[in-house]
């Protein structure tokens, strides 16, 4: 009888079977081969079967490169087994900020108007850029930086104690989009150009402090990227 | 250099982490000789490499809490042995793992993997992949089968005929029924319900005369009809049976009757039931067939199409409450009491006749 103990996170893995590959110049095969122990003798490897694309496969499956099949609605402009984009169109919405800072304190819980955004999940990292135009951005499209606290350079989103949802899928999109918008921006995340609003970040925010019409996308600092460029420099990791 | 080319270069280029082959065994000559060895070109061979550096087993630990005060239950209650700390590297979890094959070992190990091949985890959820963990405190032993053992009726059936007409029918009902105690055995009864459900499938449908289904009860033996005696009677009965090969079998058959029996199988709770929804019936530990090919073995293969379709419900769930050392020790008792179960019934499948294909080759471990 084959024993595991599955408690928690602990896990004892075992070796099973190794690929072995085989290379004579740009041509190659795998053989697939099982790993036999005996007590007190180094273990060894059986006669090897070679790989099919059937293995490969169920290899893939189990380190997770699989997804469930999803229809994808227009929004999303992206979609790998780890990744998935999508962009939101320019609104009004509420802003959070920590009481930390006074001048931010006066900002808290007040509606701003919003550019339209591209957000990206890779793993459970979130990322959020922001669009000069409020439409459905292509492939060539620039991206601006995020005019957000806790969003980086790469516009990494430092998730702290933000209530994003388990599960990262088509439908649950708008669940990453409030938790990040329903969570306090507390601080800059390293150097990072936010606005080239002349009164800087706080200033640019305290303007639009309930201000009607649109968000002025000439004050949104540039990215230098692209959208394809942001999605496959994420894709890469 | 490319980067592939760098690291499956050849031995003895450099410094690069790579496979230590197998020594080529060669011919010893005095070195001022020209051996053939060094005249003839080497000849084609394939040459694995050992692995004798390589790690065989990787760890992952996280919370090792829950895990130690199992484990102090386990040493204090003498279930688990001291002397397995130093082995497992004093690392708790390959501590209990190490515990329980050793309790399998010692209650039938050997035995149930000759005819079975089962897993059995201790695990704080029912369902591996599930984010939801069992109970606060609450771990399980689960056993669940890796393949359907396999048992050949028809020819024990035959033999016990000879000797008294209902001694058949209680051969299979105790058989059957010791071993439905703890696991999931699939026979005929099983295949009768499946070709029930598929009469009412096609029933609705046009032309339904022209669906075929096994015909379960045409590979049934008749004797299974006979009243099967009374536990008192076959007591009775095997003192007077003449053939020894029989006295043997029924003998075994008590003996599996009475060891199923010296534990209660832990009831279903309502926290197992949260844990399992949607769940298919257990997989089978052991299909119980007449004949090689029959119906039985035919409602089998049908069923086992879409038997993982969705989770299958585990074939025994034993919990364990770690704040309460009572708790573990039953639950390994009973564990211990299923174990030598499953080994009786493969040293009495080992007894039937016609079953000699069942047994499960195992060289080493792998």
């Amino acid at each position: 009888m084959n024993a595991h103990v599955r408690i928690g996170d602990n896990r004892i893995f075992s070796l099973k079977q190794a690929v072995l590959l085989y290379q004579e110049g740009s041509r190659a095969f795998a053989t697939l081969h099982e790993v036999k122990c005996r007590p007190d003798e180094a273990p060894y490897l059986c006669a090897g079967q070679s790989v099919t694309t059937g293995f490969l496969e169920t290899l893939a499956t189990g380190l997770g490169a699989s997804m469930a099949a999803e229809v994808l609605p227009d929004h999303v402009l992206a979609r790998t087994p780890e990744l998935i984009a999508w962009w939101s169109r320019a609104q009004r919405r509420l802003m959070f900020f920590s009481d930390g800072n006074a001048d931010a304190r006066k900002l808290n819980g007040k509606m701003y108007p919003h550019p339209a955004l591209v957000f990206m999940i890779h793993g459970r990292e979130l990322s959020v850029r922001a669009l000069a135009e409020n439409r459905r951005p292509a492939a060539a499209t620039p991206l601006k930086n995020a005019p957000y606290w806790n969003t980086d350079a790469d516009g990494r989103v430092c998730l702290g104690s933000m209530r994003v949802p388990e599960e990262v899928s088509v439908g649950s999109l708008s669940g990453w989009e409030e938790a990040y918008f329903a969570s306090e921006f507390t601080h800059p995340s390293g150097a990072v150009r936010l606005t080239s609003h002349p009164l800087g970040f706080l200033g640019f925010w305290s303007s639009l402090e309930g201000r009607r019409h649109s968000f002025p996308v000439n004050f949104l600092a540039d990215s230098k990227q692209t959208l394809q460029e942001f999605v496959e420099r994420r894709g890469e990791g | 250099m490319s980067g592939t080319t760098a690291v499956f270069g050849a031995a003895g280029e450099g410094h690069r982490a790579l496979l230590e082959l197998a020594p080529r065994p060669g011919t010893p000559a005095p070195r001022t000789v020209v051996t053939a060895d060094n005249l003839m070109a080497p000849h084609c061979e394939a040459v694995l490499p050992t692995l004798r550096r390589i790690p065989v087993e990787q760890r992952f630990l996280a919370d090792d809490r829950e895990v130690i005060a199992l484990a102090e239950i386990l040493v204090k209650s003498g279930i688990a042995v001291p002397e397995d700390w130093a082995k497992s590297g004093k690392d708790a979890t390959k501590f209990l793992l190490l515990t329980v094959q050793r309790w399998i070992g010692v209650h039938g190990g050997a035995a149930i993997d000759r005819r079975f091949d089962l897993d059995l985890a201790l695990a704080d959820r029912l369902v591996d992949y599930s984010d939801e963990r069992g109970p606060h405190d609450t771990l399980y032993l689960i056993v669940d089968p890796e393949g359907a053992a396999f048992v050949l009726l028809n020819p024990v059936l035959e033999s016990l005929t000879k000797i008294h007409p209902g001694l058949p029918a209680t051969f299979f009902g105790h058989f059957v029924g010791a071993l439905n105690r703890w696991v999931r055995v699939y026979d005929y009864r099983d295949a009768e319900e499946r070709v029930d459900m598929l009469r009412e499938w096609y029933e609705g449908e046009e032309n339904p005369e022209q669906y075929e289904v096994p015909d379960i009860q045409g590979c049934t033996p008749r004797c299974l009809k006979e009243s099967s005696l009374s536990l008192r009677s076959l007591r009775d009965l095997v003192q007077k049976i003449r053939s020894r090969e029989v006295k043997v079998l029924v003998r075994g058959l008590l003996d599996l009757r009475a060891i199923a029996r010296r534990a209660k199988r832990p009831e279903f709770t309502e926290d197992m039931g949260d844990q399992l929804t949607d769940s298919n019936p257990p997989l089978p530990c052991l299909l119980a067939a007449f004949s090689q090919g029959d119906a039985v073995v035919g409602c089998f293969d049908d069923e086992a199409q879409s038997a993982m379709e969705t989770t299958p419900q585990p074939n025994l769930i034993i919990p364990l409450k770690v704040s309460d050392p009572s708790s573990v020790c039953q639950g390994f008792r009973t564990l211990g009491v299923a174990c030598e179960t499953l080994a009786a019934a493969s040293r009495l499948i080992d007894l039937m006749p016609g079953n000699d294909d069942g047994v499960i080759t195992r060289e080493e471990q792998s």
